[in-house]
């Protein structure tokens, strides 16, 4: 693969288009298709976060349409089982013989629609977490290895919390993003009601294959990245922790628990992605800015003060930023 | 030229429009400190005096500007911190990472480099970087400058004190300096009583000029030495002649030894009153520090025969001619003639084989002239002049059995005692025996408004051994008499501040 200022541009315009494509069906969300683009760029999952309705589903379906990948759903309740996930063992008749043969669960697709995630038992959220991290289950003794794109896109609602099992740290930062789906402004709703309400239908067409995403994938990880820049993204990861000396003021007030290494690769990844998507070849520091609140939010643990205080991970991070920029443009 | 070029130059152009900004605002601010201290060091010289005061506060100026540019070279950017300053206006970053890839070749970074270098061309690094003056540095520098310009040039007392202070401190240092060298000089040239004598003056003026505060106080030390080491000059010299005397007029060794020594040392006070007076006037100080010393001493080399008239002149400067009759002759004229109208004579004209004669003369300005003459003869002629007027003559002959002396006066008629209250006269007749009439002697008016003429016989003028003497010479000797007790005693500075004006006021 030799690339050339053509070859990019070419890659470039097919992510323009999809997003165009994704577009006809979602209205408004402009940033969370972006930002989902972008975990699909650097092979990462997606936690949606919204409350019921504001079409976390109908985005992820319109997704796999659009990139022409296979697609499943797997809605999440408290008797949900593991098995249900990733498949089990049956016992067949083979040759007149019973076997057992491997099942394929609802993991194997590319996209993946985990659906109220945290309504369903740890034990079996769990099951997704080496899916998630590794591409690969394991059943019994056997390993099977997932399809390629693989992402999970997980939902949760932030209400009715009765009966929900909260995602444990360690599953959460399995997530290169966590999104906060908004509910549409007026002007949004009401073309969502001329869309939705009415006997037309929108016909999506797809763009771009799995084969597409991993050739991309492959050049955004060659995408370069100053050393300021890096030195920023890296700043800001260590500024979420209040126990080290760069840990910044807010962080040693309001967080717990800082954010991971993996936080930092997200941001890399995903700042890298969204520079190319948006024809540079080069990260900026604007690209850390605008990647650094769905990375970290999900990863930062607040301590009770922040509860008291009613502080927000959005809050804390912004304070992060202006510390560490006006230490970098002073 | 390529795009690694282009990059290069682009970040080198920037760092220099971003040190050069950098390096102004640091001046700027470092001025502003510098000469904010300044301008109040400057305020405060206002008040207080402070000689040193526009130097230092020059100097923190200069020392402030240089600060800031050392500072500003020190925080001159790097070509990193250029490059992200430049991004930071527009360019998302692409020159720090096209700077940072130079030293790549991949294909990535070749397109990355062709971007940066296409973002640049449209790049105005005088638009984007302006050359922004920080406005607090700036308002403050412009206050604090109109500040330290105005304390700079506006007059005040505090500032002429210390002017005058510090001027008067450098002539006490010169005068110091010059006594040092004449007391050295002394020491090359004699060890006798009087060169110890005449050292110990000097040492005491030159403690007394470096205890004093004012231009007046080194007057009157200087005053008071002069006094001292022409009382010890002429001791001096009445001992080299009185060596000669003895010796039946032939040349001494000793004597002439003598004399060469006081030659030099004479020699050596003029240099000295020289460089001290060129450094009075140097130093613009000659209002305030009256010093004579060149004048008084040509005074003393003068012919002590030359008539004394003493004549004032109006500036001040005394013109004192010695007078006497160093011959023995017994013929003193003192001649006072303030206004011409008086004029006094006094002869006396003993004739002896052996005489002495001395003169002095001293005259004060304002047009009021003093003379006196004194002369004093042994042998076998006795006589006694006296003068009275306006102007007073005075003289005494020697004392002798065969001798005869007549002393007349041929003052003016229209002298009368009214306007003796305008006449200061300055010789003091002490008569060692008690015969005599003091009354006589003072000069004071006959009552007729003529002058008075007497002889006395020599039955009276037998037990008479009347002495002139100086009235400064015994001003000067109380002076140094009272000076020497203060120094031993545990008076209070400050009543020895009175005390030393008391005989301060008398000397004047």
């Amino acid at each position: 693969m030799e690339i050339s200022r053509e070859y990019l541009d070419e890659k470039i315009m097919l992510l323009n288009r999809c997003e165009e494509e994704i577009g006809k069906m979602m209205v408004g969300q402009k940033d969370i298709i972006r930002q989902v683009i972008l975990a699909i760029l650097s092979d990462g999952n997606v936690l949606l976060e919204g409350v019921p309705g504001l079409g976390k589903t109908v985005l992820v379906k319109t997704l796999s349409e659009v990139f022409d990948i296979s697609f499943s759903r797997i809605q999440f309740t408290p008797d949900l089982m593991p098995a249900d996930v990733t498949g089990t063992n049956l016992i067949v008749k083979e040759d007149n013989k019973n076997v057992f043969k491997f099942e394929p669960g609802p993991i194997f697709a590319h996209m993946v629609l985990a659906d109220e995630i945290n309504r369903a038992t740890p034990k079996t959220q769990s099951a997704l977490l080496e899916a998630m991290q590794e591409k690969m289950i394991t059943v019994g003794n056997d390993t099977y290895k997932l399809p390629q794109p693989f992402m999970v896109l997980a939902t949760q609602n932030p209400i009715e919390n009765e009966g929900t099992y909260p995602l444990p740290e360690a599953q959460l930062d399995r997530f290169i993003f966590k999104l906060l789906v908004q509910f549409p402004n007026v002007d949004e709703l009401k073309t969502i009601m001329d869309r939705t309400v009415t006997n037309s239908k929108i016909t999506l067409n797809p763009i771009m294959s799995g084969e597409d995403i991993i050739e991309i994938r492959k050049i955004v990880y060659d995408m370069p990245m100053a050393d300021a820049v890096k030195e920023y993204a890296l700043r800001i990861v260590v500024g979420t922790h209040p126990e080290v000396e760069e840990g910044t003021q807010v962080a040693k007030k309001y967080v717990l628990t800082g954010a991971s290494p993996r936080a930092a690769q997200a941001i890399f990844k995903t700042a890298k992605a969204k520079a190319f998507m948006e024809g540079r070849s080069n990260v900026s520091f604007e690209d850390i800015n605008f990647v650094a609140y769905p990375a970290l939010r999900h990863r930062l643990a607040l301590n009770f003060n922040a509860l008291s205080d009613s502080v927000s991970p959005e809050y804390i991070i912004s304070e992060i930023i202006k510390e560490i920029s006006g230490g970098i443009n002073g | 030229m390529d795009n690694k070029q282009i990059i290069r130059k682009f970040v080198k152009d920037v760092r220099k429009r971003l040190g050069s900004i950098n390096i102004f605002n640091t001046c700027l601010f470092t001025f502003a400190i510098g000469a904010g201290i300044g301008a109040f060091i400057l305020m405060l010289s206002m008040l207080i005096p402070m000689y040193y005061a526009p130097h230092v506060s020059i100097a923190l100026v200069i020392l402030s500007l240089t600060a800031g540019l050392i500072w500003g070279l020190i925080k001159y950017p790097d070509m990193k911190t250029a490059a992200i300053i430049a991004d930071s206006k527009g360019l998302d970053e692409k020159v720090i990472t096209g700077y940072e890839l130079i030293k790549k070749d991949g294909a990535f970074e070749a397109i990355q480099r062709s971007e940066a270098a296409e973002a640049i061309k449209d790049y105005d690094i005088k638009k984007n970087i302006p050359f922004d003056i920080k406005r607090v540095s700036l308002t403050l520098s412009i206050i604090t400058l109109v500040l330290f310009v105005v304390f700079l040039f506006a007059p005040s007392k505090a500032k002429d004190n210390a002017k005058a202070n510090h001027q008067l401190a450098l002539v006490k240092k010169q005068v110091e300096k010059e006594i040092d060298k004449t007391i050295k000089k002394i020491d090359e040239v004699s060890n006798d009583l009087e060169a110890k004598e005449m050292k110990e003056a000097l040492e005491q003026a030159k403690k007394e000029i470096k205890e004093s505060n004012t231009a007046k106080d080194v007057s009157k030390a200087l005053e008071r030495m002069e006094q001292k080491m022409d009382q010890h000059m002429e001791k001096a010299k009445s001992e080299i002649k009185e060596k000669t005397e003895s010796n039946d007029g032939k040349s001494d060794k000793n004597a002439d030894k003598q004399k060469s020594a006081l030659d030099k040392i004479n020699e050596a006070r003029n240099n000295m009153a020289k460089s001290i007076k060129s450094s009075i006037d140097k130093n613009k100080l000659d209002n305030d520090i009256k010093y004579a010393a060149g004048e008084k001493n040509s005074g003393n080399q003068g012919n002590p025969n030359e008539n004394p008239s003493g004549t004032g002149s109006p500036n001040g400067t005394a013109d004192p001619n010695a007078t006497g009759n160093p011959d023995g002759t017994g013929s003193p004229n003192g001649t006072g003639s303030p206004d011409g109208t008086g004029s006094p004579s006094g002869t006396g004209t003993p004739t002896g084989s052996q005489s002495q004669g001395q003169g002095q003369g001293q005259g004060q300005g304002q047009g009021q002239g003093q003379g006196q003459g004194q002369g004093q003869g042994q042998g076998q002629g006795q006589g006694q002049g006296q003068g009275q007027g306006q102007g007073q003559g005075q003289g005494s002959g020697g004392q002798g059995g065969n001798g005869s002396g007549t002393g007349y006066n041929t003052g003016s008629k229209t002298v009368t005692d009214d306007k003796r209250a305008s006449y200061k006269g300055e010789s003091i007749s002490i008569d060692q025996n008690s015969v005599g009439n003091d009354e006589n002697l003072t000069g004071k008016s006959n009552g007729s408004n003529e002058g008075s003429q007497y002889q006395r016989d020599n039955s009276i003028s037998d037990g008479y051994k009347g002495k002139d003497v100086d009235y400064g010479q015994v001003i000067s000797d109380y002076t140094d008499k009272a000076y020497n007790k203060l120094s031993q005693s545990t008076v209070p500075d400050s009543m020895k501040d009175v005390i030393k004006d008391y005989f301060s006021n008398l000397n004047e």
